[in-house]
């Protein structure tokens, strides 16, 4: 089985840590991760980002499924890592405390 | 320009002369109950926009953990906008058990009595062993509502005080009009922090401590060598209303290493139907009043427990729902409309991203503040300039707590 589509084979290693269902899963992941992971899938994921954005924007976003629901999901999930990496130098702010309360009732769609 | 030498927004009132503010009100339980009382059960609250019961059968449910209250806000199919409690009138179960949706009908999950989306009991099952029923005396209980410009608020009171027009005073012709945009999809961001209300709402009224909370998330976006404290650009007053105008560094763009960040904020990637919708908010006297390029945001403090905030974005509202003196739930709600593409899906995720972690470094640090307060080791806060606000909410939220009689009237500008 393909976990990706066709010319994204070298991501499939960060499917399993990094394509989460949704907002608050990634949130989660991201500030659950040790800073060499996050690195790593920064590190193979931006420089095929703008492949994987093109790639998607021939998909019907609203009904994303299988490799292409989870090639979304890890260009998802390089927002939250870009964060940690851009701004941050580790995987969550520095003055945030965790665990949190705090809780997506309601995002952006899809998931 | 040398701001430092020409402090801006000097505000109009709430300087340290004054004095330290007092720490009791974070603390006490007795002061809660008077809040419980006399803030929460009479001000108008604000509980959410139109657009999100746009249509006939559309309901929402909110909670007032203060007053114990599950409110359900329903839009009939006459098309009226009314409130009601979420009881249901025969054995008092909650009568809804989900935060939003549509219907015509609302059924008891308890015995199955069932409602009109007008609140009037429509069926009673095996009524026969209700002798003597009265129908009328079993609608679901009212909760006066009233709307201005598409903001829905209650009031708890059984006879309100005042009406909203009353209530807003000065700050309705100040902030009527604005183009609200994507008000119909709010992403909703919940957070449930040991501390007092008062303490979380304190965190989010002032720009004084961007430079040093949020180092990496914010400062060189509301903070320059100009402004390098980021002092307020305007404060202004509107009885118990108010508003803080935040300075903002012109020229902030993303670092060359922030790739993805450079990608996502793409101005090119702007469609051009959002982007005369923003033009359109940012158009609005009021926001950015002073209509100055360096700008970054503004608070408009809706007494007592809401801020609709302003930001290139369009709006966004934060709210302070008291549990306990030491308990609070905050509530954070960003306005997106439904991405056309997958590059306004990715910004998205980036922005809601980069909120969270801006609300982490806020609602983090209230649970150490909560902590110090408690202590008693101080008995009040110095407050500056910038943080006006702070000593104008309390004010205000002390007049109406320590008033028996009718709540200090709205026109007044004089702050308590």
């Amino acid at each position: 089985m393909t976990l990706l589509p066709d010319g994204f084979a070298e991501l499939e290693p960060f499917v399993e840590s990094w394509a989460a269902p949704d907002f608050q899963a990634r949130f989660e992941r991201r500030y659950e991760a040790a800073m060499p992971d996050v690195l790593d899938f920064y590190n193979a994921m931006l420089p095929r980002a703008e492949e994987a954005l093109t790639a998607l924007e021939g998909q019907p976003l609203a009904s994303l499924e299988g490799e292409w629901l989870r090639l979304y999901q890890l260009t998802m999930a390089l927002a939250h890592a870009a964060i940690a990496v851009e701004r941050h130098g580790r995987p969550r702010a520095a003055s945030a405390t965790y665990p949190t309360s705090l809780q997506v009732i309601r995002g952006s769609i899809p998931d | 320009m040398n701001l430092r030498a020409h402090p801006f927004g000097s505000a109009d009132h709430g300087a340290l002369s004054e004095g330290p503010v007092s720490l009791e009100p974070y603390r006490s339980a007795e002061f809660f109950e008077l809040e419980r009382e006399r803030v929460f059960g009479r001000a108008w609250l604000l509980v959410g926009r139109v657009e999100e019961v746009a249509k006939p059968g559309d309901y929402l449910v909110k909670q007032v953990e203060i007053a114990s209250a599950s409110i359900l806000i329903a839009r009939g199919s006459d098309g009226e906008l009314r409130a009601f409690h979420n009881v249901c009138p025969h054995r008092a179960n909650q009568l809804v058990w989900d935060n939003a949706g549509s219907t015509k009908v609302f059924v008891c999950p308890y015995h199955s009595w069932s409602f009109g989306n007008d609140g009037a009991l429509r069926g009673v099952p095996d009524r026969e062993m209700f002798p003597g029923l009265n129908k009328d005396e079993c609608h679901l209980t009212r909760v006066a509502l009233e709307t201005w410009d598409g903001w829905i608020f209650i009031n708890l009171a059984a006879q309100p005080e005042m009406s909203l027009d009353t209530f807003l005073g000065s700050f309705k012709s100040y902030f009527e009009g604005v183009h609200y945009i994507n008000a119909d999809r709010p992403v909703t961001i919940e957070t449930r922090l040991k501390c007092n209300w008062k303490v979380v709402m304190d965190a989010f009224a002032e720009a004084y401590h961007i430079p040093t909370l949020h180092q990496a998330t914010l400062k060189t976006m509301f903070a320059n060598s100009d402004n390098a404290y980021g002092r307020p650009l305007q404060t202004s007053f509107h009885g118990p209303h108010a508003v803080n105008s935040m300075f903002g560094n012109p020229d902030y763009v993303p670092q060359s290493k922030q790739v993805l960040e450079q990608l996502v904020y793409d101005p090119s990637h702007v469609a051009p139907d959002h982007a005369a919708d923003i033009a359109a908010f940012m158009a609005h006297r009021s926001v950015n009043p002073t209509k100055t390029r360096s700008w970054s945001m503004d608070v408009n403090y809706i007494f007592p427990n809401t801020h609709i905030d302003a930001n290139v974005n369009g709006f966004f509202v934060h709210q302070f729902w008291p549990i306990s003196v030491n308990e609070t739930r905050h509530e954070a709600r960003f306005y997106l409309r439904t991405p056309r593409n997958i590059r306004e899906r990715l910004a998205q995720e980036h922005m809601i991203a980069h909120s969270v972690d801006i609300i982490l470094e806020d609602v983090s640090n209230v649970e150490r503040t909560q902590r110090g307060i408690n202590s008693r080791a101080t008995s009040g806060m110095h407050i500056s300039q910038s943080e006006v606000l702070i000593r104008h909410s309390l004010g205000w939220i002390r007049a109406w707590a320590e008033n028996e009689g009718r709540a200090p009237a709205a026109s007044s500008e004089a702050r308590p």
